[in-house]
């Protein structure tokens, strides 16, 4: 049954797996090449090849993304288009029909994961580093791994609600937006939205994980 | 005999104009059960009931033994559904939506999913979006019938499908039904459709069922008869009195389990039989329709 | 005692801008005396208030307001007392933490909150007896009050040593910084440092450490620290038009050292390293030798620093370079770069929850 899934999915996907393969695997390698190489003696150009590792670096948290919603979207699609209607008709309960799509999902993000560690292991062997500086290709990959993997399940379970709740979720966001508003109105500088967005990129918010230093090489 | 599916006073209302009250289906198992009516009736949001796709408002429903929706993974294991509007994967070709839906039922039958596949000539390497609405027909009746289920659900399977499509669906489901002891519920609004191969017919008309009654009862029952003399009061009659019209010389009456002997009820009460006419199938569905939105005086 | 009270405790009534505007040296005793009498009579009382009024003048609480052994802080009248008095407590716990200004010399002074024109008539009562007044430009509820006042004992500390000590010492060495963030700043000082020196240092060169570090004698800091390329590295942004800056950036290696001795160093510091890698070297004799080590860095007869340290150390100065390299490079990484095992468990918990959101039981469409 799960690779029946797999499979299906796999067909449906494959297009955006490819792209986000090339994409990740070729990002850690723009770093070697944007900041000209680096060789142990060149100590004169560590702080050029940092900013340049650090720059790059912010591309791979947006490709977390990116690879969430696509993905988060893209697994559900199929049924969406036929309201849910044949999958509904399968003898599996709902849940577990939602946990073979999302394992299924999770699979396919390993390909980008990999392609992203690949590119951040020859990127660093590529390289001759000055005593002081430190490569990070597996750190760097598991927090990609796990940034994908959170944006997947947001956007995942966003798609697989019902009307009825992306109706609230709206109405909350646009809730805290009037409430801001309406504040602002009457002089408070208590700033909701602010508040909104830090509690969740601040650690032990949800989308802490995409925030913090992502360069492949560092001190 | 046990039933199919049954269910108890079901009722469901969605929006404000359009609602199912007091539903009793009783379809026996081994039947191939015609579920007619007209456009709207609620034919497809009863079958969506069955299917636990929607909740009732009160009411009970029974398929294959098991209660809706609490047994819904086992029933689902033992039924075939073709919706109204098949909607499979169009990015799989056929042999892979066949693979896919085969990994979801333990019974599948591969080998006779194949013999079905080159029956309807359906090519296996096709994406499903180059199917055309006959192919992608055959390969939901395909898929269902290889499920080798217990009970097979069909909403209007042959809706918008060629003669010679519609004629090779409705002949491998009949051959599928000669294998064992299936049980058909079928929807249509194409009677002399189902007038071929349904032994129960149920009416469903403005959400509420009219009739439900074997198809030999509906076909040779209902007669149109010309009355001449009637008499203005009717006690007990032998037959159903469906509809009564008159005309500027006689009375129309449209009756169900007409029997010719009797015709001396008639005479006992000073009428005259002038004509007897029998309706098919279609006529008298229509009139069934027209008699269960204004009453016989 | 008492009388160190009432001195100490004038010292603080005298603040009030009412009481030092435009008043001469016999009026101001006048007023003073006045005012101590006032103070006395209160005391024995025992008055538990916030403040009292003398003459209109608003004053602090006395009973906490110079706590015996803490720094003296002299603050303005529209300040509250409770707020000084724990800023006072905070930076001399502070300050006796990272040891490295003696407590006496921090009982010696006492911090006054700028204001010219009263501030001079403070400074000139004799209330104020031998203590040191240093200024501070602060405001009330400065939440960086406390750090700024362990500031600007510590650049008195540096003010009063020996010209070698009061030039290497850094001002902010006893601020709280988190010993990651001053480790990050002295690795990537290392890591990027424009200066053949600090190259050296990260290469594992003692000698370019101890030269990084100004801990070597130099009576030509400039000539001894920096060679002609990090010079003219370091003034290609000059262009005043000076003929010997020119000569040095045609490739006169001399003309680049005499440009920038006479151009008072041309905004180059004697010392390559910033205060904040010489802050780093100070926290790790702290963490190896500890917090006695630190204060006996500076306090002894006046010597060059590398004499110092290695006195304090009881260590050879190579060995104390290279481990506190080895210390930076150890230390100095960002956390960030790592996935804290928070942030994984938050990432996986987060994910986890939202699958259940995804996964409802229902069958309804």
């Amino acid at each position: 049954m799960f690779r029946q899934v797999l499979t299906q999915q796999w067909v449906s996907l494959r297009s955006a797996v490819l792209v986000f393969v090339v994409i990740s695997f070729a990002v850690p390698l723009l770093t070697v090449v944007y900041g000209g190489g680096l060789n142990a003696g060149d100590l004169a150009r560590v702080a050029q090849w940092l900013d340049s590792s650090e720059r790059i670096g912010l591309l791979i948290p947006g490709i977390a993304l990116l690879l969430g919603v696509v993905f988060g979207l893209g697994v559900w699609a199929p049924d969406q288009v036929g309201k849910h209607v044949y999958s509904l008709a399968l003898p599996v309960p709902r849940w577990r029909y939602a946990l073979l799509r999302f394992g299924a999902g999770t699979v396919l993000l390993a390909a980008p994961v990999a392609a992203l560690g690949l590119g951040s292991f020859v990127a660093a062997w590529a390289v001759t580093l000055p005593t002081g500086l430190h490569a990070y290709p597996a750190q760097l990959t598991f927090r990609f791994a796990l940034a994908s993997l959170v944006c997947f399940a947001m956007v995942f379970a966003l798609a697989s609600a019902t009307k009825r709740v992306a109706l609230w979720l709206l109405g909350g966001i646009g809730g805290v937006l009037l409430a801001d508003l309406l504040l602002s109105a009457f002089g408070s500088d208590a700033e909701v939205t602010a508040k909104v967005i830090t509690a969740l990129v601040t650690f032990p918010g949800p989308l802490s994980i995409l925030t913090g230093r992502w360069a492949l090489f560092d001190v | 005999m046990t039933n199919a599916i049954e269910t108890w006073d079901l009722c469901y209302r969605a929006g404000k104009t359009f609602e199912l009250r007091d539903l009793a289906l009783k379809v026996r198992e081994g039947s191939i059960y015609g579920f007619l009516g007209p456009n709207g009736a609620g034919k497809t949001t009863t079958i969506k009931l069955l299917m636990g796709m929607l909740r009732p408002d009160s009411g009970q429903i029974g398929v294959l033994g098991g209660k809706v929706p609490r047994d819904m993974s086992r029933i689902l294991a033992e039924v075939g559904y073709v919706p109204e509007r098949p909607h499979l994967y169009p990015f799989l070709t056929v042999e892979q939506a066949i693979n896919f839906h085969a990994a979801f039922f333990a019974g599948f039958d591969m080998p006779y999913a194949a013999e079905l596949l080159d029956s309807f000539n359906l090519p296996r390497e096709h994406r499903l979006s180059a199917l055309s609405k006959g192919e992608m027909g055959k390969l939901h009746m395909l898929l269902v019938l290889a499920q080798r289920p217990r009970l097979l659900v069909l909403d209007e399977p042959t809706d918008g499908l060629d003669p010679v499509v519609r004629r090779d669906v409705l002949s491998a489901l009949l051959d599928f039904c000669s294998q064992g002891s299936a049980t058909v519920f079928i929807s249509s609004h194409l009677v002399h459709e189902l007038e071929r191969i349904c032994d129960w017919v149920g009416v469903l008309d403005r959400g509420r069922l009219v009739a439900e009654l074997p198809m030999h009862a509906f076909k040779s029952g209902i007669k149109r008869i010309r009355v001449e003399n009637p008499p203005s009061l009717i006690g007990d009659t032998p037959f159903v009195l469906v509809a009564r019209e008159t005309t500027t010389m006689d009375e129309i009456w449209v009756v169900r389990g007409w029997q010719p002997p009797m015709v001396q009820w008639f005479e006992g009460t000073g009428a005259h039989v002038k004509e007897i006419v029998d309706l098919d199938l279609e006529e008298g569905f229509v009139e069934l329709l027209r008699a269960a939105r204004v009453p016989a005086a | 005692m008492c009388s160190r009270w009432r001195a100490l405790f004038a010292a603080a009534l005298l603040v009030t801008p009412t009481a030092l505007r435009g008043q001469g040296g016999a009026e101001e005793r006048s007023r003073l005396r006045a005012l101590l009498a006032r103070a006395d009579s209160l005391w024995a009382l025992r008055v538990a208030e916030d403040s009292v009024t003398a003459r209109g003048q608003r004053t602090a609480r006395r009973a906490q307001l110079f706590p015996s052994g803490d720094v003296a802080l002299a603050l303005w009248g529209a300040v509250s007392s409770s707020e000084g008095d724990s800023m006072a407590r905070a930076a001399s716990a502070q300050l006796s933490e990272f040891g490295l200004v003696p407590g006496a010399f921090t009982r010696g002074v006492v911090v006054i909150q700028v204001n010219a024109a009263d501030t001079a008539a403070l400074r000139r009562n004799p209330a104020m007896g031998r203590r040191q007044p240093l200024l501070l430009d602060w405001v009330p509820g400065d939440p960086r009050g406390v750090e700024k006042v362990v500031y600007e004992i510590t650049r008195a500390y540096a003010r009063s040593l020996d010209s070698a000590a009061s030039v290497w010492l850094p001002p902010g060495a006893g601020e709280p910084w988190s010993m990651d963030r001053g480790g990050e700043r002295a690795l990537r000082w290392l890591t990027e440092s424009q200066t053949s020196a600090g190259s050296l240092c990260l290469a594992g060169d003692p000698a370019g450490c101890r030269r990084a570090l100004g801990l070597e004698d130099a009576k030509n800091p400039l000539a001894a620290r920096y060679t002609a390329g990090d010079i003219r590295h370091m003034l290609q942004e000059q262009r005043y038009g000076s003929a010997r800056l020119q000569a040095c950036f045609a490739g006169d290696d001399g003309s680049c050292l005499r440009f920038a001795e006479e151009s008072r160093y041309a905004g180059l510091s004697p010392i390559p390293a910033s205060e904040a890698v010489r802050t780093s070297v100070l926290r790790y004799v702290r963490a190896t030798r500890g917090v006695d080590a630190v204060g006996r860095v500076f306090a002894g007869a006046p010597a060059l620093m590398g004499a110092r340290f290695a006195r304090a150390t009881g260590q050879g100065l190579d060995s104390l370079v290279l481990g506190w390299r080895a210390w930076v490079l150890s230390r100095g990484r960002p956390g960030r770069v790592r996935t804290p095992v928070g942030e994984a468990l938050a990432a996986l918990t987060f994910s986890g929850v939202l699958i259940l959101l995804a996964t409802r039981r229902t069958r309804w469409q």
